[in-house]
């Protein structure tokens, strides 16, 4: 390092910021050169000065001054819980499932089974009933031959 | 540069980040109370700083409870990866910025008129070595000079002489690069320097 490079980093040597290297270069030059000793112990005369001054001191019932000034948490007011289920809502459901049962119950009916409900059910619409005293010509009609009858 | 990492994360676990981390859940959970337990910590950090800066202890003794009351509603805001006594500084840093400027209208003598009136003790100040029993009068003399340096200049110094700070840390409270802490500081301390030529010139030439 240079005479010039090596001034300008008299003050990270003060600190202890620099490598092992160039600390020990910085070492062997000033060493040698009086400007840059002098330079050196100049700034270890103030920072030394500086570093000895006692500003730092607790001062008695400086807590306290503080904590005083920081406000108390306000109190908690109770806050009434939302219900999930509004009051009204079940005595409205009650009626409700009321009115729909009532509704099915005079709705539903029983299917009335009769016996012609039974032979229209089945019958296909192509086939025709014809009210005559005599027996139809067909062989077979409701599963019931004509040598049945 | 692994070498400023490793000493700025020793000396922060040495100040129990982490700690400092369970108090301030505890703070944010509701427990009021716990606040004075930080307090109570850096109290004596952050009043040597304000005083430092301020060089009043009555502003000093105000700027410093104010501090503390900042701190206290910012900090839900306090993120846990950085150090929390980095961020306290921060906002230490930057309320006394606000208070010198409210204050600056104040006149006070010239550089000049100290010297000549302090000039004998200032002198023995930085020469002689540790004297306890002028402590109070020293600590006086040194606000008193740091008030001669513009407040970019005088932070800088503060946080990094009176303070120990590290260069990381620097970086963090004042928000810039490593690069532009070193360049800050060297400004600061070549100004401080010239200041007090004077002085160790006359040391020289006795």
């Amino acid at each position: 390092m240079t005479h010039k490079r090596i001034k300008d980093r008299l003050l990270n040597f003060h600190d202890r910021e620099l490598t092992g290297e160039e600390r020990r270069e910085i070492t062997e030059h000033i060493k040698t050169c009086g400007e840059c000793r002098l330079a050196l112990e100049r700034w270890e005369l103030i920072s030394g000065a500086l570093r000895r001054s006692t500003l730092e001191k607790s001062s008695k019932g400086f807590v306290e001054s503080v904590m005083e000034r920081i406000p108390l948490p306000q109190q908690a007011i109770p806050v009434p819980r939302r219900k999930l289920v509004p009051n009204w809502l079940i005595p409205a459901l009650g009626y409700g499932f009321a009115i729909l049962f009532v509704f099915a119950a005079v709705s539903y009916r029983y299917p009335t089974v009769t016996t012609e409900n039974i032979l229209l059910a089945d019958v296909p619409q192509a086939s025709q009933w014809i009210f005559s005293p005599e027996l139809p010509e067909t062989t077979k009609l409701l599963g019931i031959t004509k040598e049945d009858v | 540069m692994k070498a400023i990492s490793y000493r700025a994360e020793v000396k922060r676990q040495e100040e129990g980040t982490i700690e400092d981390i369970e108090v301030i859940l505890d703070i944010l959970a509701g427990n009021r109370n716990a606040y004075s337990e930080i307090v109570r910590k850096y109290e004596a950090r952050v009043r040597g700083y304000c005083l430092a800066m301020l060089s009043n202890p009555t502003l000093a003794q105000d700027a410093a409870q104010d501090i503390f009351i900042k701190a206290y509603q910012a900090l839900d805001k306090f993120r846990a990866g950085s150090s929390f006594s980095t961020w306290l500084y921060r906002i230490a840093a930057n309320h006394c910025v606000d208070v010198l400027r409210k204050a600056s209208r104040r006149k006070t003598e010239s550089w000049e008129a100290l010297l000549e009136r302090e000039g004998e003790k200032v002198e023995a100040l930085f020469i002689s070595s540790q004297n306890t029993e002028r402590a109070a009068e020293n600590n006086e003399l040194i606000t008193k000079i740091l008030s001669y340096l513009p407040e970019r200049h005088r932070t800088i110094i503060v946080l990094r002489e009176v303070q120990r700070l590290s260069y990381e840390e620097l970086a963090e409270v004042l928000k810039c690069s490593i690069d532009a802490v070193k360049a800050r500081l060297r400004r600061a301390r070549r100004e401080l320097e010239s200041k007090l030529r004077h002085f160790f010139n006359r040391r020289a030439s006795k």
